[in-house]
């Protein structure tokens, strides 16, 4: 884990994959509850749905996610109830992360996407100590050791 | 934020300055062989701090690539990943992977080692990806830096403090204000070189920048212009004898024996008693006149003080300053006087009526300029005389002037010795300038008045010297009334004391009646 930055209107946050596998929550269920009818009739019909290897925006990390992901973020996040004003505002935090599909955006950003709780009230939310959804800071999984040069 | 460490707050927070670092900058000064402030020292710095990580960061690459989404890479090769702080790893694996926009691509597996294990990226992915830049060689084609003048910008206050403390505990570096040079890169400024510099200010008989004394010195032409300049001013700063008077930022050297011994130490006229008051207590009145009042000792940062933008500003002499031969530096008159690079700034007041030029000099610690003792007498000004500043072309020259009129014996408020003590009367005085007629105080055996001036620090009571000149004042008033601004006036002729408190005493005390518009009125049985 990288060392602790206190999170600021400037700093960017995404989903972090590796939040729901030490957590062990099944993804799926969440994305599910948000699929358009259309998308949920195709979806009734087949079995498991189909893996495929996300790439991630910011970093060029290949995940296994279910296409679950990608039929929300391509189709189910165009429709206008998918964000309504009576969704969690953690909630619907994560649905713009899902809709832009996971690309790393400031808490001023997320308010210019979201336009009815301030860039303030959605910092103090997302930089507290409980994480909602697995949303956090952008840091590096990986500290790095480095070598002073001569 | 995946970044580089020079990149985050915290580096600059926790930085301490390395030997390694001295030595840098020690190299810095070297090669160039001039002087530098501490910003460009800084600067360096910083950019040194950046190209050691750009080093690190290249020798840990040695033999590597920079990960791109982008690259096709083999099994063993290694990566260097920007988003995840450069850390390194180890091609061991590779498979096909799908994406329904993207199609096939190829997905390597990196190993980081322990604790981090084997994670997944993509290779051979074509598609736009803001790590598909640059040809993968360069590090810095994939991340937006901070430049060094960046930081300095963002981090100085972290910064300069460390890097002055460094430097001044190092016996190399030497300074002079802001201006630091390599102890061994001074030029060589001798015992005759200095006397040199004394006679040349001696026989101009006015204060001169060193670019002028060297003129006369005949340094070695193997030093730049700019350390010689550097080394006198480092040299004249250590000896006794000169004294620094420019104005701000303009370093003008004078001999401390031409400066008037008097300059040195706040005339006991001027010097404030240990008063407080709290500027909530006083009504718009009391505040208007607080504004009103000319005294260096009011602190015009809590009043709204109009700016002074004309060329002119015309105040009212108070009798310490007459006493004194000074003139109080305040919100209004601030502006026509420089301010010092050091503690003095030796001036000009030119007489704007006969044109004579008068030395003066800017107290900036104690905020007055000193002066114009024999300008005042000479005139004959009394306390309470208009005083108008006039801005010159020159930041060292003030145009000065009072209001003269046909000499007249006239009636006007005077203080006189009686019985040991003070007090206050009509009385028949010469008078030759237009005045203030709620300040004026005239006087007939100026001697004897100042036999009895207060010390500052007096144990009386303020509230009890001001009922006994109220009364007083009030006495040879056919109104029965006395101004705000009269008894400020009378008061500062027994004993030093800003409006200020004062005002405050006026509004504590049930036994001062206000009577509006400035006018107060006294009632002994509340006393």
């Amino acid at each position: 884990m990288g060392e602790y930055i206190k999170p600021t209107l400037e700093t960017k946050f995404h989903i972090d994959f590796d939040w729901w596998q030490e957590q062990g929550r099944d993804l799926d269920i969440y994305l599910a509850s948000r699929l358009c009818p259309e998308c949920k009739q195709k979806c009734s019909g087949s079995d498991e749905p189909e893996i495929i290897d996300w790439v991630d925006p910011y970093t060029g990390e290949v995940r296994r996610l279910s296409s679950l992901w990608e039929t929300i973020r391509s189709c189910c996040s165009q429709h206008p109830d998918y964000i309504t004003a009576q969704t969690p505002l953690t909630y619907a935090v994560f649905l713009i992360f899902v809709a832009n599909d996971n690309k790393p955006l400031t808490p001023i950003e997320l308010y210019e996407q979201l336009g009815y709780r301030p860039a303030s009230t959605i910092l103090r939310t997302l930089a507290g100590h409980q994480v909602y959804y697995g949303i956090r800071p952008v840091r590096s999984p990986i500290v790095r050791v480095r070598r002073r040069a001569a | 934020m995946a970044q580089r460490e020079t990149q985050s707050p915290k580096y600059w927070q926790d930085l301490t300055i390395q030997p390694d670092d001295l030595e840098y900058l020690f190299k810095v000064l070297l090669d160039s062989a001039q002087p530098h402030t501490t910003e460009q020292l800084a600067l360096a710095l910083i950019q040194h701090r950046l190209e050691q990580e750009e080093l690190a960061m290249q020798m840990e690459m040695e033999g590597g690539m920079v990960y791109q989404p982008q690259g096709r890479y083999g099994m063993g090769d290694r990566l260097v990943f920007p988003r995840y702080n450069y850390a390194g790893g180890t091609v061991v694996g590779q498979r096909t992977g799908y994406h329904p926009r993207y199609g096939s691509f190829s997905v390597v597996q990196v190993d980081f080692g322990a604790p981090y294990g084997v994670r997944e990226f993509a290779s051979e992915f074509p598609h736009p990806h803001p790590l598909n830049i640059g040809d993968g060689r360069g590090v810095a084609d994939v991340e937006e830096r901070a430049s060094a003048a960046d930081l300095y910008a963002r981090y100085r206050n972290w910064i300069l403090p460390k890097l002055l403390d460094a430097l001044q505990s190092s016996p190399d570096f030497v300074h002079f204000r802001d201006s630091w040079l390599l102890k061994g890169l001074l030029a060589p400024i001798s015992a005759g070189h200095l006397n040199i510099a004394e006679a040349a200010i001696d026989y101009d008989n006015r204060p001169l920048p060193a670019a002028s004394l060297l003129k006369d010195l005949e340094l070695p032409s193997t030093t730049s212009p700019a350390t010689q300049e550097f080394s006198l001013n480092y040299a004249l700063a250590a000896d006794e004898r000169f004294v620094n008077v420019g104005p701000r930022g303009q370093v003008l050297w004078y001999l401390r024996r031409m400066q008037p011994a008097t300059v040195g130490q706040v005339p006991r006229h001027l010097q404030l008693p240990d008063l407080s008051f709290e500027l909530d207590q006083l009504d718009d009145d009391l505040r208007h006149l607080l504004v009103e009042i000319d005294d260096e000792a009011t602190d015009y940062s809590l009043l709204p003080v109009p700016p002074s933008t004309g060329d002119e500003v015309t105040l009212v002499l108070s009798w310490p300053h007459r006493r004194a031969g000074t003139l109080p530096i305040t919100a209004r008159t601030a502006p026509f006087f420089p301010q010092p690079d050091d503690q003095y700034v030796r001036i000009t007041f030119v007489d704007r009526q006969s044109g004579e030029r008068i030395p003066g000099w800017v107290v900036g610690n104690y905020n007055y300029v000193w002066g114009l003792a024999d300008w005042y007498a000479r005139h004959q000004l009394v306390t309470g005389a208009y005083i108008t500043l006039h801005r010159t072309d020159s930041p060292l020259s003030v145009e000065i002037s009072y209001r003269p009129v046909r000499p007249k014996r006239e009636w006007v408020r005077g203080v006189t010795v009686q019985g040991g003590r003070l007090t206050f009367q009509n009385m028949r005085l010469q008078i030759t300038c237009q005045y203030d007629e709620l300040m004026i105080v005239g006087e007939d055996n100026p001697a004897a008045v100042d036999a009895l001036w207060e010390d500052p620090h007096s144990n009386k009571p303020l509230v009890q010297l001001l009922r006994q000149i109220a009364l007083e004042l009030i006495k040879i008033n056919p109104q029965g009334t006395v101004h705000a601004k009269t008894l400020y006036s009378a008061v500062n002729v027994v004993r030093r004391c800003p409006p200020g408190p004062i005002f405050q005493e006026l509004v504590r005390n049930a036994c001062f009646v206000p009577m509006g518009h400035g006018y107060w009125t006294y009632d002994a049985s509340k006393a």
